[in-house]
């Protein structure tokens, strides 16, 4: 089938980059959308469309299907760790050999049931491919602490329904996320919850030097993946600590779904300026350089992780504890100005004192207090580590960042061999 | 007459309040008028996360779900949820604990069930004030010696009081929070205040430049700033800082600071006609945030002699008042001729410990003044002004010791206050220590010559104790004298009645002709201060409290209640006087 690749495809509103089957749509007046040169479905121009898709989605009807590549799809996760990103897909366990892989399942049925059928799908391609895209980049640039891209592939439906098949994204798979780690654990051990940030820093700080922003950055897109190579005294080293779920990612310099969006991700744990909507003037928030606008959005996050983990509140719920009414969102009509940041600054500067002094050992306090002030710093053109924002690129420094939260992880150990050994 | 004969005259310069206190104020909020979007939650997720938290009920679920708290549309389902927790002995982390017991203490009190207030940082009133606890042995362990202001251990002088424990505590919190992230600029401001306190204006001074350095247009920062250049006597500073900033021209409370600073600095206001026409058609900003403007205006119109001018501003500034402007409405009172009574009002007045001093005062209740008196000083611990007049109301009860110790503290944060010295002369001379109290009179007197008259009423009173009456009558006629000339009569009925008091202590053989010559004077000038004196000390009623009958005040609004259609009107305007408050059609 002859076929431009990358054209846009501009019917009926749809405006993604697309590979379109151009000569059959313009002699049977049928669009088919096609990912990768694999058509997802066809339609006929100018006729509305009507799909009735009784039962479950054929992506929840996987389990014993075999993907081209080898893997075989064994069991379903209740539902997708990951599916908090863009791309609604259900969640599989599969195997090839001694392998396991997670894969991620999405179709187009939702989609089609929806009232504006056409931008579903749109937004439903787009989110898929771009996710998978940038899970390509980072695999291909080799990152340690972001979940690696093994596969994907189209899972066509034995009926040959082209409307039922199935995108399938294969991905390394974890032992769950922090909140499973979290679960029987009433406090988290220091030199744990060190190791947690660490790594996260290391993994968002791989991610920053390829220009994508995370925006999603909480537990349970912070997934903990077995790590054979290392062994500590205490079994630290025995997991590895990765960012999954990329599908609310925006990359500098690549067109993304959620390059519109000031902010993509959870609201329970996302960055005081986005608590107050109205409190900044239009387009003040989509002007930022990209370092205020995006990258500081993942170093908030990051802290907000950090409590999280060591107490298991939000930030932003702590906050909130010391945050005078008249200045809470809903009820602030100010800008996001000094008297705003001022009281802001006071409630979190104690919320965080509070979190960090009874969690961590005493030792450590001064020097993760501060590091967690800095990451979390009510301006975002502030935000990061204090000397990388001093230089002239201005940038948030989550090198630096996790490197100084690697020394307090060491030092937590070494407290930690000490106790033991007392 | 003002509430009070014995404090200088107040303005409308902003409180400096606990910043806690402060921003939970409306001056601290913003001044615009645009509707806040109200904070939505996502129930979908919420519904998500419980599910999970169902099926591993654990910290990290837990804590997902109790994010959504956050969310007033969803706090009722969090609740639900944290009270399950609880019940059913679901694990969680000791923060988690705190805050589901918080939500539910909040949900049961009929709150938002939002996640509670932590009570980090409040500076709550002491149940004892700064020197109720220096008991006996707290006092003398220091020795009176050693409390003499002067000596150099007054400088180091450490109170094991609580109040004082209290602030020490609050400073190494304050310090604390400071040497983690001095990025804080409220946080300096609470630091500076303690300074201040202390008497450390210097390094109050430090604090207060680097919050101004860390937040230049923080509205609060600038407004304490100003109060703070008038604390350490610097007015014209303070008013130059406000009134050169790009903010004031569109901020009514900055305006307010300015042109009240103005008339303290006994300058031009740069923003008075502004602020009037504001104030006039009072349709820019919402009335509690023209509040404090429209009672600088009023003053300001009250000075000038525009009476009704002036009622009408006043009448803007009690609409929404802040404690500050109704401290200042109740200290002007009469000046203005208006009634403080009726809905809004009332309550305005319950929330401000200084307007309660200066009511009580007005009505000779010692007993209300005192109480509130303390808690003006533990919400301004280094105004000289409430520790004045509570140490006034122990020199009234002949609590001389406690006067001394009231006194020791204002010094202790203001060692200039003359007024302070002064008083403090006085108790040392009946305290018997002649000599240090001629040498506080004088420095009272060179640091501000209007207590001259003061400082030789107090010699007169130290001539009767040696038994010298006719030096000390010679001196208190001088200083009443000195009081007639300064056309301050209600003062100078005042200066008779202590004449009387000490001349019946020490058995003057005239005595009975100065009570005479007091009661003569009182009944003519008439005072609270006087009467709040003779209150005090019912079993030297020589001479007789006079009722103050001040003319009828016009109220300020009417209620008028409709018996056909059972609805209650308030109508706001300065009304004739006379009219009644209440009436019904």
């Amino acid at each position: 089938m002859p076929r431009r690749s990358l054209k846009s495809l501009t019917y009926a509103g749809l405006s993604h980059r697309e590979s379109v089957g151009e000569t059959v749509a313009k002699r049977t007046k049928t669009v088919l959308v096609l990912c990768d040169g694999v058509c997802l479905f066809g339609f006929r121009k100018g006729v509305g469309m009507s799909f009735q898709m009784p039962g479950p989605s054929p992506k929840d009807l996987l389990v014993g299907r075999q993907l081209q590549s080898g893997w075989v799809i064994t069991t379903p996760l209740q539902r997708s760790p990951t599916s908090t990103g863009g791309t609604f897909g259900t969640g599989y366990i599969a195997h090839k050999g001694q392998e396991r892989a997670f894969v991620k399942a999405v179709d187009l049925v939702a989609a089609l049931k929806a009232p504006d059928v056409l931008t579903e799908i749109r937004k439903l391609v787009t989110e898929a491919e771009f996710e998978r895209d940038m899970l390509k980049a980072c695999a291909e640039a080799g990152l340690g602490h972001v979940i690696r891209y093994i596969d994907h592939e189209t899972l066509p439906d034995p009926s040959g329904d082209i409307a039922k098949q199935v995108v399938c994204l294969v991905m390394e798979v974890g032992n769950g996320d922090l909140r499973n780690t979290m679960a029987n654990q009433q406090v988290m051990r220091t030199a744990w919850a060190l190791k947690v940030m660490a790594e996260t820093a290391k993994g968002i700080h791989e991610l920053h030097k390829l220009r994508i922003a995370h925006q999603d950055i909480k537990p349970s897109n912070v997934i903990c993946v077995p790590n054979a190579k290392k062994k500590s005294p205490f079994g630290y080293d025995a997991t590895l600590l990765k960012l999954s779920d990329l599908g609310r990612v925006t990359r500098l310099g690549t067109a993304g779904p959620f390059d519109g969006f000031m902010f993509p991700g959870d609201q329970r744990y996302m960055p005081p300026e986005f608590w107050y909507p109205n409190a900044f003037a239009p387009g003040v928030l989509q002007n930022r350089a990209w370092s205020d606008g995006r990258e500081a959005v993942d170093a908030y996050m990051l802290g907000s992780l950090m409590i999280f983990t060591l107490t298991g509140m939000t930030l932003q719920s702590m906050v909130f504890q010391q945050l005078p009414v008249a200045f809470r969102p809903g009820v602030w009509t100010g800008r996001y100005e000094a008297d705003l940041i001022d009281a802001l600054k006071m409630a979190h500067t104690q919320a965080l004192t509070k979190c960090i002094k009874d969690n961590i050992y005493p030792e450590l306090v001064s020097d993760l207090t501060k590091i967690a002030l800095e990451i979390t710093h009510m301006d975002p053109a502030q935000r990061g580590d204090r000397r990388a924002r001093r230089q002239i690129s201005k940038e948030v420094g989550m090198d630096r960042i996790s490197q100084r939260l690697m020394v307090l992880y060491a030092r937590a150990q070494a407290i930690e061999i000490g106790m033991s050994r007392r | 007459m003002s509430a009070t004969k014995l404090l200088k005259d107040r303005r409308l310069i902003p409180k400096w309040r606990p910043v806690k206190q402060t921003l939970a104020t409306p001056e601290a909020q913003s001044v615009s008028s645009s509707t806040a979007q109200p904070s939505k939650g996502d129930p979908e997720q919420l519904q998500r996360d419980i599910e999970d938290w169902r099926e591993n009920p654990g910290v990290g679920f837990l804590g997902a779900v109790l994010a959504h708290s956050v969310h007033p549309d969803l706090n009722e389902e969090v609740s639900v949820i944290a009270r399950e927790a609880l019940t059913t002995g679901s694990s969680m982390s000791p923060i988690q604990r705190e805050a589901v017991l918080a939500m539910l203490q909040s949900a049961s009190e009929g709150g938002d069930g939002k996640l509670g207030e932590s009570p980090l940082l409040e500076r709550s009133a002491p149940t004892q004030s700064a020197t109720d606890s220096l008991s006996s042995d707290g006092y003398t362990s220091l020795g009176a010696s050693r409390l003499d202001y002067t000596s150099p251990e007054y400088a180091n002088l450490e109170y094991a009081n609580p109040a004082e424990n209290h602030q020490g505590a609050a400073v190494r919190r304050l310090r604390e929070l400071l040497r983690e992230n001095n990025d804080n600029p409220l946080a300096w401001l609470d630091l500076a205040q303690f300074q201040a306190a202390a008497g450390k204006d210097q390094a109050a001074h430090r604090s207060i430049q680097t919050a101004l350095q860390l937040s230049p247009n923080n509205r609060t920062v600038l407004r304490t700033a100003a109060r703070f250049y008038v604390h350490i006597g610097e007015e014209r500073r303070g008013h130059r800082l406000i009134s050169a900033h790009a903010r004031t021209a569109t901020d009514p409370w900055l305006m307010a600071t300015e042109i009240a600073l103005a008339d303290l600095a006994n300058t031009g206001s740069k923003f008075l006609k502004l602020g009037s026409r504001i104030v006039l058609e009072g349709n820019q900003f919402a009335p509690v945030h023209i509040s404090e403007l429209s009672g600088a205006v009023a003053s300001q119109q009250l000075k000038e002699g525009s009476l009704k001018k002036a009622r009408k501003s006043q009448l803007m500034a009690l609409k929404k008042p802040n404690d500050n402007v109704m401290a200042q409405a109740v200290f002007q009172q009469h000046e203005f001729g208006v009634a403080l009574d009726g809905p809004g009002l009332g309550q305005a007045i319950l929330g401000s410990n200084e307007a309660l001093v200066f009511q009580h005062w007005a009505n000779a209740e010692a007993q209300g003044a005192e109480i509130q008196a303390r808690n003006w000083h533990t919400q301004e611990p280094f105004s000289s002004r409430p520790v004045q007049l509570l140490a006034l109301l122990n020199i009234y009860k002949a609590d001389y010791m406690r006067a001394h110790q009231w006194l020791m503290l204002g010094l202790r944060s203001d060692a200039n206050a003359d007024e302070l010295i002064n008083n403090m002369g006085y108790v040392k001379a009946r305290l018997g220590k002649f000599e240090e109290a001629n040498q506080l009179l004088q420095k009272a007197v060179r640091l501000e010559p209007k207590n001259e008259p003061q400082a030789k009423a107090t010699q007169g009173m130290m001539c009767y104790m040696r038994r010298d009456f006719a030096a000390g009558d010679h001196l208190y006629v001088q200083a009443m004298e000195q009081f007639a000339k300064n056309n301050d009569p209600y003062v100078m009925a005042y200066c008779s009645l202590f004449m009387a008091m000490h001349a019946t202590e020490y058995d003057h053989p005239l005595a009975e002709q100065h009570v005479a010559m007091a009661n003569d004077l009182i009944k003519r000038f008439p005072s609270p201060d006087t009467n709040i004196f003779l209150k005090q000390r019912n079993s030297e009623r020589m001479v007789q409290p006079v009722d103050l009958i001040a003319s009828e005040p016009r109220n300020l609004q009417q209620l008028i209640y409709d018996e056909r259609t059972n609805v209650l009107t308030i109508k706001h305007g300065v009304q004739s006087r006379g009219t009644d408050l209440f009436i019904r059609r």
